[in-house]
């Protein structure tokens, strides 16, 4: 009895463990949708990339061959270039030194090489081509286009091949590479330093060979270790106190864990500081979350963070956090000229101060309002909810001057120039109350500047300024140095794609948003999304926006644009932040000139 | 090793004379420890072979006791070799699956490859597009993910190998594929496996295809690190399996054995208690099943065994009874007869005729002999019976030695032998039965008279501790190879065709025997051919002790083989069963019947048997030779009793 009752339940269990079991070993056709997080970060630096393969030199080349072989094959960078060594006699060979970060003459394209005159016991070989710029060796790329022209020595070696004796001097320690070389070799991968208080992160980027993908993140360090670039290096102060020096073989990567072990020299520093500047310098790479810092070996803790810290840790440094976390209110000069906030489909009034009827109104971290009169002429600041009301700070020195849209930076100082035939001043207003001054190291003194912006970190600033090619983007630092003179200067030229730039407003620390066209022939404005560090340019949204006058942005916030539409102030904006690239614009009459804290 | 440096360090550190005494005493020292490490270590060695071949041998033990282990161990070795071919299979199958995939894809991508290798480059396409472009579009595809990473070159340039995307190195693809795309170049696609190799990084495994189009060769290199993971975990995965497998199926072998041997090892149990006289043992019978029947079988077995034993120890009852009974019955008539026959030999001077005369002289012998072979019946059926007490008083056996002598004493000189006596100086004090004694010695020395053949007949007591004998020796024809165990037989002669005239009644021996036995003594014989023999009486000194050992040696010294020493061992109680064999002198020695003592018993049997068999088997030693089973009960006890053992020994 008990027997058959086994084989009772028996029969059906085996056929559903069976059953089961076939179910196992099959690939799922059906099921529940699993969702997963995208890489955060789509960064250049994870786009996989190209390098070339050189070719050693072969029997009987003549000069030129040997020089064009080398110029190639100089571009390979594996195993400290050593098959472009090969081109090279000993004595050349031991003076070439292009090391990990060479300097680079950036040539628009392939030099022309021409045969050596006459041919003896030695060999001349000209090499002429367009010259875009150079990289320094401390990454930064200086625009310098002119023709480049440049010889080489050739000698024959024992087997009686000819080889490059003679370098031109100006590539003993670098490389001559075109364009598109320096786009396949080189990344721009920002350093980050903090401002002179030490409150902001300032980006500072660089061009980085990429030797080796799997070294990159002990080549930053190293970089952050020798300090910002010539460039930005009176304006920024690092926290690693000089000498400090990364320990062991580089930087460990294990789990999205960088360890970065520094030397004992940075000891005494501020621990917490340093840790910001690594993390994010070193945050650029997809590999790392997370830093791990080491002083001689030991583990430390900077500002009771823990032993491990993201950049979330040190959300305090950063220029680009929005306030509160959603996006911030948009500000304009509505219909009756008063400042509006802008709601949802609809704006308000948002100052209650008298004379408050302001043309490019600016507002300041501390909820001050600046902006100017009708004719341009005078600068007007006071608060926004009350208190010192709105009154004149600033008039013009030039009968003719007018005034740029004012711009505030964090410390609360109002920054504006004063445009006038010949040239232009920039005036700044230290904090309230106090007397405008006229800053004495303005680079632009003799060039139009028709807007200037403050970034966020209160470093660097962005101007357009009329040159003879039209309206171009610069970026330009701001120095404070001893006794409070205050320097602006170091323009340099970015964005080259735009010609024709109306506005702009910083983004975040990395990037502008700038009203312009790419070409000359272009009949419209339209806004571009513009990386400082010379990456390049993205358009906004699409649809028509009719003639674009202003704009503004901030971190987490949309792109908002002021434009005529049929002869009317519209407010434009895109129903979407995540889809900024390719969201339409929508635009209300509302208003115009918007603008958000700065 | 350790440990000995460990122990030694500390030392040294604490005599700092060691290190100020100069370089030679450190030496020493040095060579000191060097010698007590090399000692440990040798100890620790020696140990742990010490170890290592008990647990061998502890092993080999179970192995051959077992078959549980040896099935279980079976099944370890043949899964574990089934599931391992097994493996290797699954693993080549699940490999080239793998691969197979993998290679169906990669070609399918340098396929992909090559269209837009050939759309891009096409000649006299505006604008000029560049190999490197090209690459531009191709990398697109591999990156961090890992798919894999190409490999291009335009085979007209000569200033530039072509280009590789990440960290890839040119020279992972190996030569062997670079010439077979060079030698036909367009359309054919190519696979092989190599290593990637990377810059900064570790070599990997990968799978290289490849394909010319003209001018320009297409490589794509796709590492498999993925699928060698992947594999990796297959692998361990089908290694843990098959470990609970092999282990799970020695489990089940176990217990299916145990099913089979728990039952075996009862019958075993069984039968070896029937064996050793329980003959009440039977099995359980649980189930139907063939260990039942088994049971079954065994039980039956048992059943008739049993009934067959009882109803030969009934037989062997009433014929002893009715030996008795005869002896008894016989005795009546006897001693009219007697009377009768006195009368006739007093008279027989009287008798005209001589010859009735000698008749008389004739019949009175005979009655003499008849009664005391009546005498001597009687005497064994009590001892058969377990009738027979001792009656036993501390004497001197040297008196009863020299009154034995004293009877015998006229016979010795009628047949012309005569008696030495070696007794020691001082009493030799025994708890015997004194009749039993006497007539033992004087069984012996009527024995050994009669087969002395006229030459000394040597009479020697000894005495230890615990025990007395006495030996008696002749020196007549001896006894043959094997006789030794025979004499103390019933009725036994060592010459059939000899008339019965002299000696006694033949029983003589087996009642002397009998005798030395009640005393719980041994009387062993031992003689040559040619050399004559010698019987040895030992007793303990206390009535009922046992009896470890015997003063005297049963083989005469003079007659011993240079192996003598051995002889020694017949100290000890298993001395003389294991040396009467190899001391007999003789042409052949009596194949001998090994002797089924303690050391070939099983340990239960030894527990329940063991005095017994000792007892039976050291008093009759030589004689138990011809018996077939060592397991004879002590007499008296319930069971086994042999009733004719010296024909069974035939």
């Amino acid at each position: 009895m008990r027997t058959i009752d086994r084989s009772r339940i028996g029969v059906p269990a085996l056929v559903m463990a069976l059953v089961c079991l076939a179910g196992c070993a099959s690939v799922p056709s059906g099921g529940r949708v699993v969702s997963g997080r995208s890489a955060e970060r789509a960064e250049p630096i994870a786009e996989p990339y190209v390098r070339l393969v050189p070719v050693r030199p072969r029997r009987d080349w003549a000069p030129e061959d040997i020089v064009k072989g080398f110029l190639i094959a100089s571009a390979a960078f594996d195993d400290d270039h050593e098959v472009a060594r090969e081109y090279l006699t000993p004595a050349a060979n031991a003076a070439w030194r292009p090391g990990h970060r060479p300097q680079v003459i950036v040539l628009q394209s392939a030099p022309s090489i021409s045969p050596p005159p006459a041919v003896g016991a030695e060999a001349l070989v000209e090499v002429a081509a367009a010259r875009l710029g150079r990289i320094g060796s401390d990454g930064q790329y200086t625009a310098q286009p002119d023709t480049y022209t440049t010889s080489f020595g050739l000698a024959r070696d024992s087997a009686g091949q000819w080889r490059i004796d003679r370098m031109p001097t100006d590539l003993q320690g670098g490389l001559l590479l075109d364009m598109s070389d320096v786009d396949r070799a080189f990344r721009v991968l920002n350093l980050y330093f903090f401002d002179p208080d030490g409150k902001v992160l300032v980006p500072n980027g660089i061009f980085l060979p990429l030797v080796n993908r799997q070294d990159l993140a002990r080549q930053l360090v190293a970089a952050l270790l020798a300090g910002p670039t010539g460039w930005l290096r009176p304006a920024v102060r690092s926290y690693f106190p000089p000498g400090t020096r990364l320990e062991g073989a580089g930087v460990a990567i294990a789990d999205g864990v960088a360890t970065v072990n520094l030397s004992a020299a940075a000891y005494p520093a501020d621990h917490a500081r340093m840790a910001a500047q690594l993390s994010w310098t070193l945050q650029r790479l997809p590999e790392v979350r997370r830093i791990k810092l080491q002083i001689a070996g030991e583990t430390v803790e900077p500002a009771g963070r823990g032993p491990i810290q993201s950049t979330e840790d040190w959300e305090q440094y950063n220029s680009d956090t929005s306030r509160g976390g959603t996006e911030e209110i948009v500000y304009l000069r509505g219909p009756d000229g008063r400042p509006h906030q802008l709601l949802v489909n609809d704006a308000t009034p948002a100052g209650t101060t008298g004379e408050d009827h302001l043309h490019r109104p600016a507002l300041s971290p501390d909820q001050r309002i600046a902006g100017l009169d009708e004719a341009g002429d005078t600068v007007l600041s006071g608060d926004l909810m009350g208190g010192t009301p709105v009154r004149p700070v600033l008039e013009t020195e030039h009968s003719d001057g007018r005034f740029t849209a004012p711009s505030w930076d964090p410390r609360g100082t109002l920054w504006s120039v004063e445009l006038f035939r010949g040239g232009s001043t920039l005036w700044m207003r230290p904090g309230k109350g106090q007397q405008p001054v006229q800053v004495q190291q303005w680079e632009l003194a003799s060039h139009k500047v028709l807007a200037l912006r403050v970034a966020r970190d209160g470093v660097r600033v962005a101007a357009i300024v009329e040159t003879d090619d039209g309206r171009q983007l610069r970026l330009g630092r701001i120095v404070r140095g001893p006794g409070g003179v205050v320097g602006v200067g170091e323009f340099l030229p970015i964005g080259s794609d735009l010609v024709d730039v109306t506005d702009l407003a910083w983004g975040d620390s990395n990037s502008l948003a700038v009203l312009g066209k790419t070409k000359a022939t272009a009949t419209q404005v339209t806004p571009y999304w513009v990386p400082v560090n010379g990456g390049g340019i993205t358009p906004v949204g699409s649809g028509s926006l009719g003639e674009a006058k202003s704009i503004t942005a901030a971190p987490g916030s949309r792109i908002v644009i002021g434009a005529e539409i049929n002869g009317k102030n519209s407010i434009c904006r895109q129903s979407d932040l995540r889809d900024w690239r390719f969201g339409e614009w929508k635009c209300d009459p509302l208003g115009s000139e918007p603008t958000y804290w700065s | 090793m350790t440990r000995a440096r460990g122990r030694l360090l500390p030392s040294g550190s604490r005599r700092p004379g060691a290190r100020v005494a100069g370089p030679r005493v450190a030496a020493g020292l040095r060579a000191h420890r060097l010698h007590r490490a090399r000692r440990f270590t040798r100890r620790g060695l020696g140990a742990g072979k010490r170890f290592v071949r008990r647990w061998v041998l502890r092993f080999y033990t179970r192995w051959r006791r077992s078959i549980q282990v040896r099935i279980v161990i079976w099944t370890l070795l043949i899964s574990g070799v089934v599931v391992a071919i097994l493996g290797v299979f699954l693993m080549q199958q699940i490999t080239n699956a793998l691969l197979e995939g993998k290679e169906k894809s990669a070609l399918l991508q340098l396929d992909e490859g090559l269209g837009v290798l050939r759309r891009e480059l096409a000649p006299g396409r505006v604008p000029e597009v560049t190999l490197k472009d090209v690459t531009n579009q191709l990398k697109a595809r591999s990156g961090p993910s890992g798919l894999y990473e190409v490999y291009v070159r335009d085979t007209r340039e000569q200033f530039s190998g072509g280009f590789t995307t990440n960290e890839v190195r040119h020279q992972s693809v190996p030569e062997r594929l670079l010439e077979q795309v060079r030698d036909d170049r367009i359309g054919t696609r190519h696979s092989t496996y190599s290593e990637i190799s990377y810059v900064g990084r570790e070599p990997v495994p990968g799978l290289i295809v490849g394909a010319g189009d003209g001018r320009y060769e297409l490589y794509y290199l796709f590492p498999l690190t993925q699928e060698q993971h992947t594999l990796t975990t297959v692998g361990n995965t089908l290694v843990g399996v098959s470990a609970v497998l092999v282990v799970l199926l020695a489990g089940i072998a176990s217990l299916v054995t145990r099913q089979v041997v728990i039952p075996v090892r009862l019958a075993a149990q069984a039968a070896e208690r029937l064996a050793a006289g329980r003959l009440g043992e039977r099995m359980k019978v649980r189930g139907e099943d063939d260990l039942a029947r088994l049971a079954t079988s065994f039980n039956e077995m048992a059943g008739n065994l049993q009934d067959k034993i009882v109803e030969l120890q009934e037989l062997s009852q009433v014929q002893r009874q009715f030996v008795s009974d005869v002896s008894h019955e016989l005795r009546t008539p006897l001693t009219t007869i007697r009377i009768a026959a006195d009368m006739l030999y007093e008279h027989r001077e009287h008798f005209a005729d001589p010859p009735v005369g000698r008749s008389a002289e004739l019949l009175q012998s005979q009655l003499e002999r008849f009664e005391s072979l009546l005498a001597d019946l009687l005497e064994i059926s009590r001892h058969d019976a377990g009738a027979a007490t001792l009656d036993a008083e501390s004497v001197d056996v040297r008196d009863l030695v020299l009154r034995a002598v004293g009877d015998t004493e006229g016979l010795a000189e009628r047949k012309g032998s005569k008696l030495v006596l070696q007794l020691p100086g001082e009493p030799c004090m025994a708890e015997v039965d004194r009749r039993r004694v006497e007539r033992i010695l004087r069984n012996l020395l009527v024995n050994a008279v009669e087969h002395g053949e006229g030459q000394d007949i040597v009479v020697s007591v000894g005495a230890d501790r615990d025990a007395v004998a006495m030996a008696v020796r002749d020196h007549g024809v001896g006894l043959k190879p094997g006789e030794a165990q025979l004499v103390f037989d019933r009725f036994w002669r060592a010459d059939p065709a000899r008339a019965r005239t002299t000696g006694g009644t033949g029983l003589g021996l087996s009642i002397a025997r009998e005798d030395a036995q009640l005393h719980g003594g041994w009387l062993q014989a031992w003689g040559a051919p040619g050399k004559g023999s010698q019987f040895r009486l030992s007793l303990p000194r206390t009535a009922g002790a046992e009896l470890r050992g015997s003063p005297l040696p049963l083989v005469p010294p003079e007659t011993e083989l240079p192996r003598a020493p051995f002889t020694g061992g017949l100290t000890s109680p298993d001395g003389p069963i294991s040396l009467t064999v190899p001391e007999q002198p003789g042409p052949a020695p009596e194949p001998h019947p090994p002797l089924p003592g303690p050391q070939h018993a099983s340990p239960d049997v030894r527990a329940e048997a063991g005095v017994a068999a000792r007892d039976t088997e050291v008093i009759g030693g030589p004689v138990a030779g011809g018996s077939g089973s060592g397991l004879r009960p002590r007499p008296g006890t319930a069971g086994l009793r042999p009733v004719s053992e010296p024909e069974e020994g035939r």
